[in-house]
């Protein structure tokens, strides 16, 4: 029995597949984290390629969901940060199904979970982040200082309530970034957790397999949510992502 | 139980071992810049075919049925349109129709009428021209019995003379004899 399969942090290890050069310090080669960020978006453009193939008027049942999809993030976006929202859909629809794509991957036994790998998400939160701090500057060049000066606030409590403003608007994208790798990571560990546990108990045998049986119903309980998780998660990130934007784009609110 | 803990326990120190580092292996700062470089290179050209490829695509078959079912809507409302001018026309020709039918037929009734007008009054000129000359008929005869009546009383006046006085008397006397009875 291989020793590491009972360690629960041992899914996280990032193992090289296949070995390639370190160029300026950084080694590219392609790791089980890699793959699977090529399998997540490899799947999503597959899938909407696959399904607007056909670009039929009366859309079949995969043009539908694609649809549905892509109306829905769109809508989202709009809805958010209003009708010239709708410039920024792609980049919002692509952080979406990007998260979602890898998030979902991680549930299948065996798959590697690129999202559970901090290096990712806090990669992912400096893109969206930076996205942001271009669209204020872009905007309002340094006027976009203002947004951390409160309208109407009495100048007393100004001392206390710049900083604070500056601070929020920092811990942005670390909160982004853990709150993401966080569930993630906690998920898959409380999963395996209880996948041990089924192993475990069953090894005792007699009152054992009783237990082994509930920590396989927990097992398969945790696993919908994760399911949800993994929706969830990625919506959470992309909805933030569209509340940044919309923050640095009218900062009268 | 102790065994497989003293087991993970060598697994893991093994890892941190090998990664030079100890706890989670997403804490091993070592693997980042990999995992960073694939992460955009992934993201950036999955973002650049969706942006360039998919989503346009996607987008445009959305509103292109927006805007098919928005024109056929339009057709179908002008249809409707025309519909409601055609039976319009075919209410308003039905109606010329029966006031012409109308028209036609009054007029086929005064003409009718105004022949058996012409009719009526031909017959009844034609009926009192025959009752005129029946009753100039009757009238003739009627004068015509009257004289025969005189010559009978004068006859009859000679005739009675002669019997009672046996004397003949002139035709004269006798018509006038036979008159002044008549008086």
């Amino acid at each position: 029995m291989a020793a590491g399969s009972f360690d629960p942090m041992h899914q996280f290890e990032v193992t090289t597949l296949v070995p390639l050069p370190t160029v300026a310090g950084v080694d590219l080669s392609i790791t089980n984290s890699a793959l699977f960020m090529m399998i997540g978006a490899a799947t999503v453009l597959l899938f909407l390629f696959l399904a607007s193939r056909k670009s039929a008027m009366v859309p079949g049942r995969f043009q539908s969901v694609a649809e549905l999809a892509v109306e829905g993030v769109e809508n989202l976006t709009a809805s958010v940060i209003g009708e010239e929202g709708r410039g920024f859909f792609p980049f919002i629809f692509a952080i979406f199904s990007f998260i979602l794509a890898m998030n979902v991957l991680g549930l299948f036994p065996f798959f590697f979970t690129s999202t559970s790998q901090l290096a990712v998400t806090a990669t992912l939160a400096v893109v969206a982040f930076g996205v942001v701090m271009i669209i204020a500057f872009q905007r309002h060049g340094l006027g976009f200082f203002k947004k951390f000066v409160p309208h109407g606030a009495p100048l007393a409590i100004m001392p206390l309530l710049v900083p604070i403003e500056i601070i929020s608007f920092i811990m942005r994208p670390f909160t982004l970034a853990l709150r993401l790798f966080g569930n993630m990571m906690g998920g898959h560990i409380v999963l395996k957790v209880f996948a041990q546990f089924i192993i475990m108990l069953g090894m005792v045998g007699g009152l054992g397999y009783l237990g082994a049986g509930v920590a396989l119903g927990g097992a398969v309980a945790i696993t919908a949510l994760e399911v949800l998780v993994a929706f969830l998660q990625a919506f959470v990130f992309t909805i933030l992502t569209c509340i940044y934007i919309n923050d640095v784009l009218h900062l009268e609110h | 139980m102790a065994e497989t803990a003293s087991i993970t326990d060598t697994a893991n120190g093994a890892a941190a071992a090998a990664h030079g580092s100890g706890g989670l292996p997403q804490f091993d700062l070592s693997l980042w810049p990999g995992q960073i470089f694939w992460l955009l290179v992934v993201f950036g050209v999955f973002y650049l075919i969706l942006d360039k490829v998919l989503l346009p695509r996607i987008s445009g078959l959305i509103k292109e049925r927006r805007q098919t079912i928005e024109s056929n809507a339009f057709e179908a409302q002008t249809l409707q349109g025309e519909i409601e001018a055609a039976r319009h026309r075919a209410d308003s020709a039905v109606a010329e129709a029966r006031a012409r039918g109308a028209q036609l037929a009054s007029e086929a009734r005064k003409s009718v009428e105004a022949d058996i007008a012409k009719a009526k009054n031909e017959s009844e000129a034609s009926l009192a021209k025959d009752i005129e000359a029946a009753e100039q008929k009757i009238r003739d005869a009627q004068a015509k019995a009257m004289e025969s009546v005189h010559t009978i009383a004068a006859d009859v006046t000679t005739a009675i003379v002669q019997k009672l006085t046996g004397q003949n008397i002139s035709g004269d006397e006798a018509v006038k004899a036979a008159a002044r009875t008549d008086a």
